[in-house]
């Protein structure tokens, strides 16, 4: 181990909020200003860490591992992959982002807000690069309570609702997670040797049976943060009462962690069952792309709205994931930075106007664009990329997702289009009520358009969308090797299977040893 | 027939025992003969922590493990030391809550401090049981001195009624812990461990099992599990605040390592049939304390409700039967001291003369108020309820997986489940702390040296042994495998 980067990336920005936290609360420029620079820290390391990242290998890389509790086998160990690897980036980059955009959203207890986004930032970030099941797990739990604080001081009117509804069901899912990482542990040290590294783990002798309850135990607890239907209902909720930069963080990178999870964890380590989860799987996202597009509709509340079409989006994440071949995945992985991007946009422009009127309710506005050409502008930008119109980003990741599940599933393909048509609706629908036509509300003539300072928020963000959308090779090329190891991976499993002895041990990583264990018989009962 | 030979290794065996003991009589006489107008009453609480910091001492010193006094019916092993450096834990921080807390709601109970040494000196002979009898005099010598304790708010009629529903009931715990004893007895012909280990084989099972069943009952109420948790409530609720503190860890903890070493060295013969009714005594003690604190709107009733569902997990890793489940316990009471000591720590830190300020309610703003106390209080919920990298996390995580491991994964999994329904009530208060305007006025409270310096001890325990378990740990697991 040399640098220690992702070390370094993962734990500054909690240094930064403990020196934050250390500053005077008057005037609230100090700790507002403090935490933006700060912030700032961690995006140029993780710029560093890109340019360090070899694109063409598709295992950890910048691994750093330090023994944590021996008598546990638990390491400090971190890495990072083609999956993690841009969600780092997004992280690290719209943390700033949010912290510029809440200068004015956030008026009360500036300095405890920005402890908790840098907080909430280092918690994200563990958990990407968190390559130890004991690490994973402590940072999952660990970036829940900054978000539970976030939304229940800063948030709306039913802020505490919100915040103990979004607990109860993360710590659900979570724990169910702890009981099924502990049996896998415990099965796997049955060989000797007890380690939480997911690695080592992936070559644990579990029964067709274990398997299917144990990826169900992860896959509930990842389902619940995606969200899939039906475990989607604190999302509504989180994200409305959520004030801008909350709702900017859960859904750019807390959302993430469920489909992050499955690539990460429960796709891996439990190949076979896995992939026999794919009619549960596939049925849920569909349902969600369909359900989400379907509620979304009819809202009032464009925070509502966009919170229900990211019911619907990342529904088109899991497709790509489940699609299980090259196009499919690393259109969901794409995808997931590319909804960070435009529903981060949304959010952060939604409180733009919010600030002014004090109201998100759509027939509120009407005819914004000869008032306020600027935030109408912009607005444009980012609503079609999250439409998916071609030369912006939404387009390559919805693209690649539905062309990978129509090679899988033709019919999961057909039906999440029709998805993809809603969303332009109820997004175009959205937007002609608030800047189109003639100004409705007297009120609404005497809006200020964006300051210097709320433009330098957004366009970074408007920037990224139309690079994607451009020139989305450099994305694809990094992620694309990780795909193909999990693919080979998910194959090899699935194709042990079809010489007839679903109970051979999973194949590890290595095509050699695989041979060497596939030998081993195991005891258990027939799937 | 026991031979009493009484060596140097019988005497080291006995001595932090004899430190705590004597000194807590020394204390009661200095107590008796000093003058209440003249005499500091501080210099009785120096003189007990004294005594406690060599009780702790001595313990950490002086244990070897296989050694004991007595004809091998009280041990100083690893398993005993840990427990008393837990309950010496408990009793010096709850000593250090007393004397600010007691001035303020008009206690002038001289013979306080005195009895916490005690209570102390009865958890540690618990610990260090190996004789049914010796067991019996621990609970006895612990339980009387905290009957008195409940009731030392003498003007309270909360503390008299808690005083005296904790005595009525202990008295009829009492007689069933006897009356098991007597039955165990009749059928092996002893009181040892030791013995009745070796005389089950040839005693009659259904007469074992009922002096088994007995047990159950007597320690059940002593660890306060469901069905025999319905004094716990009102007596945590009534009594002086540093006395419940004293009560929901430390007398909770000699009561579990008392059940544990009982079970997991004399009984494991008979682990299928006792586990069987442990299992449903952890999984209704968790469910109930949960589902119930969940409806309290008093601080220290949700704490009592709370350390009923602490039981439970306990137990749960009893019933694993193994010695890293009796690791586990122990590392755990050790967690649960830090975290449950510093929660209570801070329910004393808000009451004023004439107002306890323990409903929730009383929470509202804090974070503003006093924002470092909110944020230890945060802590301290947090770890109880579980999150890493807090000591109750690791504590909670060792016990699902010595439980996982012995093969009850659908213990483990009702236990995470109610873990996660133990969040709602915690985060409730989060909630009133920091998402609630404060009600009243903003009212300085200054709390003593004393109750900061225990916060204080509380705290990094819960942080320290969050990040770095593995010491303590290893050594509960060490303990526990020496006493096969």
């Amino acid at each position: 181990m040399d640098f220690p980067l992702l070390s370094l990336i993962t734990w500054s920005p909690l240094a930064a909020a403990i020196v934050v936290s250390l500053l005077p609360k008057e005037p609230v420029s100090i700790p507002q200003r403090a935490a933006f620079g700060l912030a700032l820290i961690p995006f140029l390391l993780s710029l560093v860490m890109l340019a360090q990242f070899d694109g063409s290998v598709g295992t950890l890389q910048l691994t750093e591992t330090v023994p944590w509790m021996p008598s546990l086998g638990v390491y400090y160990s971190i890495g990072v992959d083609g999956f993690s690897l841009w969600l780092i980036l997004l992280t690290t980059f719209l943390t700033p982002v949010v912290i510029l955009a809440a200068w004015t959203d956030i008026q009360h207890r500036v300095k405890e807000f920005m402890f908790f986004m840098l907080l909430l930032e280092s918690g994200m970030l563990g958990a990407l690069v968190a390559t130890d099941l004991f690490l994973f797990f402590m940072f999952w739990e660990l970036m829940l309570f900054p978000m539970v604080f976030v939304i229940g001081i800063w948030g709306g009117p039913r802020r505490r609702y919100a915040a103990i509804k979004f607990v109860i069901y993360t710590m659900a899912g979570s724990a169910l997670m702890m009981v099924a990482m502990l049996y896998l542990v415990i099965t796997h040290a049955k060989t000797g040797q007890l380690s939480f590294d997911i690695i080592t783990l992936y070559d644990t002798n579990l029964t067709y049976t274990e398997q299917t309850l144990l990826f169900w135990a992860f896959a509930i607890a990842f389902m619940i943060k995606v969200p899939m239907i039906p475990f989607h209902t604190w999302l509504p909720d989180a994200h409305t009462e959520a004030p801008t930069g909350g709702s900017v963080d859960l859904a750019g990178i807390l959302l993430k962690m469920g489909a992050y999870g499955f690539l990460r964890f429960a796709l891996p380590m439990f190949p076979l069952a896995a992939q026999d989860a794919f009619p549960w799987i596939i049925g849920l996202s569909v349902a969600g792309i369909i359900y989400g597009a379907m509620v979304a509709f009819p809202q009032p509340d464009m925070k509502r709205l966009v919170a229900y079409s990211s019911v619907s989006h990342l529904g088109f994440v899991m497709l790509g994931i489940y699609a299980f071949n090259r196009v499919g995945m690393t259109g969901g992985v794409l995808q997931m930075v590319n909804h960070g991007l435009s529903t981060g946009g949304l959010f952060i422009l939604i409180g733009f106007i919010y600030d002014r009127r004090h109201t998100r309710q759509i027939s509120e506005y009407g005819g914004l664009w000869s008032v306020v050409p600027i935030f109408s502008s912009l607005f444009l930008v980012v609503t079609l990329s999250s439409i998916g119109l071609p030369g912006l980003n939404g387009f390559v990741g919805e693209f690649l997702i539905l062309m990978g599940a129509y090679r899988a599933h033709a019919w999961a393909a057909a039906i999440a289009t029709i998805g993809v048509i809603l969303g332009a609706g109820y997004m175009l629908t959205m937007y002609k009520h608030v800047v189109f036509g003639p100004v409705t509300k007297e009120v609404n003539k005497t809006l200020r358009d964006l300051t210097p300072r709320e433009i330098a928020a957004v366009v970074p963000v408007i920037v990224m969308i139309v690079w994607m959308g451009v020139y989305p090779k450099p994305f694809i090329d990094r992620i694309e090797p990780t795909v193909n190891v999990l693919l080979q991976r998910l194959e090899r499993a699935g194709a042990s299977r079809h010489m007839g002895d679903a109970q051979r041990p999973i194949a590890s990583r290595d095509g050699d040893e695989r041979l060497a264990t596939a030998s081993v018989p195991t005891p258990g009962e027939a799937p | 027939m026991i031979e009493v030979v009484f060596t140097a290794a019988e005497a080291r065996a006995i001595t932090p025992l004899l430190i705590v003991a004597v000194v807590a009589m020394i204390s009661l006489v200095y107590e008796a003969f000093a003058d209440d107008a003249t005499t500091d009453p501080g210099r009785a609480v120096w003189l007990c922590l004294a005594g406690i910091g060599g009780g702790l001492v001595a313990s950490v010193v002086l244990w070897e493990n296989g050694q004991s006094a007595f004809g091998g019916t009280f041990a100083l092993d690893g398993v005993a030391a840990f427990t008393n450096v837990v309950c010496l834990l408990a009793a010096g921080l709850s000593l250090m809550m007393a004397p600010a807390y007691l001035a303020r709601i008009g206690v002038r109970a001289r013979e306080f401090y005195p009895l916490v040494l005690f209570a102390a000196a009865g958890m540690m002979v618990m610990g260090s049981a190996r004789d049914l009898i010796v067991l019996f005099l621990g609970i006895e010598i612990m339980s009387i001195a905290a009957y008195v304790l409940a009731g030392c708010h003498r003007t309270d009629r909360a503390s008299g009624e808690a005083a005296l529903k904790y005595f009525l009931l202990g008295a009829f715990a009492t007689g069933f812990l006897l009356y098991g004893i007597a039955i165990l007895f009749g059928a092996t012909g002893s009181t040892a461990y030791t013995a009745i280990a070796a005389a089950l084989p040839q005693a009659p099972p259904l007469v074992v099992l009922g002096g088994v069943a007995l047990l159950i009952v007597a320690l059940g109420f002593k660890v306060s599990a469901v069905p025999f948790h319905f004094w716990a409530p009102d007596v945590y609720q009534g009594a002086p605040t540093s006395v419940t503190a004293l009560m929901a860890v430390g007398i909770k903890a000699a009561a579990v390592v008392g059940f544990a070493r009982l079970f997991l060295t004399v009984f494991p013969s008979l682990h299928d049939e006792w586990a069987m009714l442990l299992w449903w005594l952890s999984v209704l003690t968790m469910t109930v304390g949960n589902v119930v604190a969940i409806a309290q709107n008093n601080v220290k009733r949700m704490l009592a409700y709370s350390s009923i569902a602490h039981a439970g997990y306990l137990l749960a890793a009893i019933v694993a039967g193994t010695p890293r489940g009796g690791g586990a316990v122990l590392f755990y009471l050790l967690a649960y001291a830090f975290m449950n000591l510093g929660a209570f720590a801070v329910v004393i830190s808000l009451g004023r003369r004439g107002e306890a300020n323990e409903q929730f309610s009383d929470y509202a703003g804090l974070a503003s108020r006093r924002p470092l106390i909110a944020a230890a209080m945060v802590l301290f919920m947090l770890s109880l309820t579980g999150i890493p990298p807090l000591v109750g996390f690791v504590g909670k995580l060792y016990l699902i997986e010595a439980i996982v491991q012995a093969g009850y994964v659908w213990l483990a999994v009702i236990m995470v489940l109610n873990s996660a329904i133990s969040a709602y009530y915690y985060l409730r208060l989060i909630i009133e702390m920091y998402m609630r305007d404060p009600a009243g006025e903003a009212v300085a409270m200054e709390p003593a040296p004393l109750l900061i310096v225990c916060l204080l001890v509380a705290t990094v325990g819960t942080i320290f042994f969050g990040i770095f378990p593995d010491a303590p740990l290893d050594f509960a697991r060490q303990s526990f495998l020496a006493l096969r």
